[in-house]
């Protein structure tokens, strides 16, 4: 059975699956042990989608996991006609466990900052969103701080001197941190269309500095000082954009 | 005795199921979620005589019961191939590795150094994503001179993977007549979306190809024309698998083999209940895979 609760505006739902998962653990305490923040799950139900989304865990409580989606896409129009949710995961790599970290989300990139704040008791967050309706949906420790539209996460964050900085949401806000925090130990929790989630079908691929690599697989957690181009998968049609991104095969 | 057994120029696969080429890569991932002797055959993703990076993301667009992929065949060329992967891949199934390139050299080159790694080669004359020109199998005179090309470097079986973009019966009689012995009907189908917000192609490249249940009736169409047009030139049917009904659906048109390609990186660990499930339809109808094989061109089963 599935438990949802939708923000006032409808823009975003919190959705709870069992998980029994107990791996190798015999206390059921333990599950925590098999999912870390940055860890996300395929999502569908048994009527659709086809291809199942990548939702990141926001929280994982006695057994429970719990999923910040936003709404309007193709999985709520089934989530609404189904009563079982299909879960696959958890895939992806743990963000890394920084030493004091500023941790900044915007929408729905909340749900991996959320739950990487409350395993590990970090308080320093700044979470944004377009409008009240989210704060009073998600729960946000009371000594963070919460910017709504028009003031943005990164007119508060910018004052902030902590060296290590963790962010997820929409890419025009990830662009602007790697602007503002060049110069400090900053990751980018990254988002790419995926197809499979484990690695075999080289969809969700992602350009840096050491080549190209999958967010599925190697991230969805990346310094961002190894990616390109933070807006690669989200431009506009460039010119010569039938090219591929570099061709090898320059024999002839 | 084994229903599902099914023997095609002399190689013996012990199911009908054949992973298609590409979306569960090299196998490496794949595996881990199933016993390679689970299934009839395995398919490499398509390899060229040079590494290839792909296209730039977004490679994947979601769209109601099917995907759009724009992958670009990124492999990491011959020389990584031949060296690291191909001697890994599983014996316990049947191996097919898929070939790309441009000119007959590529290809022919390409079968002499993987041959002996495989049970049979499928030679790629239909991505739709990479030639800005389009594809291959386009061009009748190109395409003979590439599979007469390969056919002079193996006795191995030749699998000629056509594209449903263009005529089917044309393409295989040209793959036909220059030596291939078995038609994969089909690749992915052109498509597009664009976004509303913007006004633009979701892809960078504006196309990709469609795959998933979304086009399985227009495959099965082309399965059955290609064997109305040729009776004993097997087939690869190949599109929108996802139930061992299709299956045996792909069967009834003509498909020798099928090809599952999606679902099988969708999830891997149902690739097994959709053989058992065809074992079960053969059972109750008391038949073999290979009876059922070209059913509606003899008017259904007897
Ligand atoms: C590792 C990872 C973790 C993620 N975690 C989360 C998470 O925790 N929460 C979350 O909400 N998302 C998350 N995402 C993003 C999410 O997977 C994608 O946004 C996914 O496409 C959502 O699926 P959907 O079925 O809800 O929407 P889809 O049907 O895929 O549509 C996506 C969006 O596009 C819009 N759209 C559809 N068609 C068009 C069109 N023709 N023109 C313009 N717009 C269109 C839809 O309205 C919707 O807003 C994550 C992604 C990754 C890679
Ligand atoms: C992610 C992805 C990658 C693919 N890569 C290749 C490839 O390298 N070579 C090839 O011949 N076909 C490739 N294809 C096409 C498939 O082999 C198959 O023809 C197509 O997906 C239709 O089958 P399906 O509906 O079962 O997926 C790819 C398809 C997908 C979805
Ligand atoms: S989604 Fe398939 S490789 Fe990442």
């Amino acid at each position: 059975m599935k438990d949802f609760k939708y923000s006032k505006d409808g823009e975003f739902l919190l959705v709870d699956v069992p998980y029994d998962d107990f791996g190798s653990a015999k206390d059921t305490s333990k599950i925590r042990e098999n999912v870390f923040p940055g860890q996300f799950f395929m999502v569908k139900t048994p009527v659709g989608p086809y291809v199942p989304r990548p939702f990141s865990v926001y929280d994982l409580k006695d057994g429970m996991l719990r999923f910040l989606i936003k709404s309007g896409g193709e999985f709520e129009h089934f989530f609404k006609n189904s009563s079982k949710i299909v879960i696959d995961g958890p895939f992806g790599n743990p963000m890394p466990i920084l030493e004091h970290p500023l941790l900044l989300s915007g929408g729905a990139g909340y749900a991996p900052i959320h739950f990487y704040a409350m395993r590990y008791e970090f308080k320093e967050m700044v979470v944004g969103a377009r409008d009240e309706a989210f704060f009073e949906l998600v729960d946000v420790p009371t000594s963070s701080v919460s910017t709504v539209e028009p003031t943005t996460v990164l007119d508060v964050a910018k004052f902030s001197p902590l060296e290590n900085v963790i962010a997820c949401g929409p890419v025009p806000m990830l662009e602007k941190t790697a602007e503002i925090f060049k110069d400090r130990n900053l990751y980018l929790v990254m988002e790419e269309k995926m197809a499979c989630g484990r690695g075999m079908c080289e969809g969700c691929a992602i350009m840096t500095k050491s080549g190209i690599k999958f967010v599925c697989k190697d991230g969805p957690t990346f310094p961002a000082n190894e990616i390109m181009d933070v807006s690669a998968g989200h431009s506009a049609v460039e010119e010569n954009s039938n090219e591929q991104i570099e061709d090898h095969d320059q024999r002839r | 005795m084994n229903k599902l057994k099914i023997t095609i120029k002399g190689v013996e696969f012990k199911n009908p199921i054949v992973i298609a080429s590409g979306p569960a890569g090299f196998g490496e991932e794949f595996f881990e979620y199933l016993s390679p002797s689970e299934i009839g055959g395995f398919t490499t993703k398509t390899v060229t005589p040079f590494p290839k990076d792909g296209n730039k993301p977004p490679r994947i667009v979601y769209v109601r019961s099917g995907l759009l992929n724009s992958i670009g065949l990124q492999n990491p060329g011959i020389k990584i191939f031949e060296s690291r992967i191909a001697p890994k891949l599983p014996k316990t199934t049947r191996r097919i590795i898929s070939i790309g390139g441009e000119s007959p050299d590529d290809f022919s080159d390409l079968t002499s150094r993987i041959e002996e790694f495989c049970d049979m080669l499928e030679i790629n004359l239909s991505c739709p994503n990479v030639h800005s020109k389009g594809v291959i199998a386009a061009d009748g005179k190109l395409s003979k001179d590439i599979i007469s090309a390969c056919r002079e470097r193996t006795n191995k079986p030749l699998i000629v993977k056509i594209s449903p973009d263009l005529n089917v019966v044309e393409q295989s009689r040209v793959a036909k007549e220059s030596g291939a012995d078995i038609i994969n009907v089909a690749n992915s189908i052109q498509g597009t979306r664009f976004n509303v917000e913007t006004g633009q192609p979701f892809l960078k490249r504006i196309n990709g190809g469609l795959s998933g249940p979304a086009f399985m009736p227009i495959i099965l169409w082309k399965v059955y024309q290609v064997k109305e047009a040729f009776p004993d030139l097997p087939i690869i049917g190949l599109g929108g698998v996802t139930t061992s009904r299709d299956v045996v659906e792909y069967a009834i048109a003509g498909a020798s083999l099928v090809g599952v390609g999606a679902e099988a990186m969708i999830n891997p660990k149902g690739i097994p209940a959709i053989v058992r499930g065809v074992g079960e339809f053969l059972k109750r109808k008391k038949m073999n895979f290979e009876d059922i094989v070209g059913a509606a061109h003899k008017g259904g089963f007897e």
